[in-house]
């Protein structure tokens, strides 16, 4: 029943700003496209229904070990506390230079939030005289960098999709509207970095070097 | 040729109501309730200080000098520079006669200098700069040679996009902060500014909204 009152009401759309014959003509061409629509639908979710909900996910990522080389390029390009250093943003980067992770689910971490005092004992805060980046930390920011595109972070991961496809690089490129403007160009010891380890074969110079930056 | 007509003015009608909504919604979406929450947790302004140079020490200049914030002039940078007590039990106060040197990713340089209460600006008619900024903090040792600048320290990361030294530098340290901006080297004979408003010290306003997740 909606369908053709649809149509007939878009025929009827369509008279009031065309000649009545090419209304009608409308009208038709509307009808055959709904069609078509519900057809290419039905197919999709009728397809849909045959993938095994209980396979395991097959999604592949870079190495985490290699990964703790390219971080302190992210804490520090990406990571200070106005910028990716925050809760609220995607990509949220911890270290010793921005944000520091607190384990919410681990009662003496937790205490750290309402207790200043703690929280500076523990060097868990920012900048000078905080602790180094810890090890939890570099597993978040792994995890932020691989879980910005999932899908196809694991198709570069298997060498299927340059990594310049990737959010975390098209975003510092400039290649993509990125509200902290583009960081770095191609070619850059800080693209080569990142891309290395992308890669599978991390550039522990280019990392190096690109921590000398300005 | 009155049917038409009328379809057509209920058409028009439709089409001003729905752009109506979407500019509704699109006013609602404008609001940022971070910002909102950071600005509902300032307090007043300090009996004795009306707004000028030397009012709300150690608040976040730009959240108000801003567009979103609606108070002129519009600044660009914006902070206060504290001498931090080694006994816990003294607060943080505002430091006179240091300079902070910063340089934007086209290499323009600017040297901000604290006043009486420890506050620097940078007004955006004067400079705008192309973020992220490298912050250095120097002492100005002799009042008679300002030029004269002895670093104090250099802040480890850089400044990404936010201009309100306090968006980030918020007393005391936690997780999320690094505490205010602090000069590193302070003779210990400088006491604290007389002829100030007490300065903001916090409670970080993220702490409950982090706290809560």
């Amino acid at each position: 029943m909606n369908g053709p009152m649809k149509v007939a009401h878009a025929s009827r759309l369509g008279a009031l700003v065309t000649h009545r014959g090419r209304s009608s003509r409308l009208g038709k061409l509307v009808a055959h496209r709904t069609l078509e629509s519900l057809v290419a639908l039905a197919a999709l979710v009728v397809g849909g229904c045959t993938i095994d909900i209980d396979a395991p996910a097959s999604l592949e990522r870079p190495s985490f070990e290699q990964f703790k080389t390219v971080s302190p390029l992210l804490e520090q390009r990406c990571g200070s506390l106005d910028c990716h250093g925050n809760l609220a943003r995607p990509l949220r980067v911890f270290g010793v230079r921005g944000m520091r992770y607190v384990n919410i689910f681990d009662p003496d971490q937790a205490l750290e939030l309402a207790d200043p005092e703690l929280a500076r004992e523990n060097g868990s805060f920012p900048g000078a005289g905080g602790k180094p980046t810890t090890e939890d930390e570099y597993a978040q920011n792994w995890r932020s960098a691989c879980a910005l595109e999932p899908e196809k972070m694991s198709r570069v991961a298997r060498g299927e999709l340059d990594p310049d496809e990737l959010l975390l690089l098209r975003k510092p490129l400039g290649m993509e509207g990125h509200k902290g403007a583009a960081l770095f160009v191609k070619g850059s010891s800080d693209h080569v970095c990142i891309t290395s380890w992308l890669e599978g074969d991390v550039s522990n110079s280019e990392c190096e070097l690109s921590l000398k930056n300005p | 040729m009155m049917r038409s007509a009328r379809r057509l003015a209920t058409l028009a009608h439709a089409g001003a109501t729905l752009f109506a909504a979407l500019v509704a919604a699109l006013l609602v979406a404008c609001d940022d309730p971070s910002l909102d929450r950071l600005l509902d947790a300032l307090p007043d302004e300090a009996p004795g200080f009306p707004p000028g140079e030397v009012h709300r020490p150690g608040q976040p200049c730009v959240a108000c000098h801003s567009p979103y914030g609606g108070v002129e002039p519009e600044l660009s940078v914006g902070g206060t520079v504290f001498a931090v007590p080694k006994d816990d039990s003294e607060a943080p106060f505002m430091l006179e006669g240091y300079a902070v040197r910063l340089v934007d990713s086209e290499g323009e340089t600017r040297v901000l200098r604290t006043n009486r209460c420890g506050n620097f600006l940078s007004k955006k008619a004067d400079w705008d700069p192309a973020f992220p900024l490298r912050a250095e903090l120097y002492q100005v040792p002799r009042d008679d040679q300002p030029d004269v600048l002895v670093q104090d320290s250099v802040m480890a990361s850089r400044i990404g996009r936010d201009g309100s030294c306090a968006g980030c530098h918020i007393h005391p340290k936690s997780p999320f902060s690094p505490g205010v901006v602090e000069a590193l080297k302070v003779d210990a004979s400088v006491e604290p500014p007389n002829d100030c408003p007490p300065p903001w010290l916090g409670p970080d306003p993220r702490l409950p909204e982090i706290s809560a997740q």
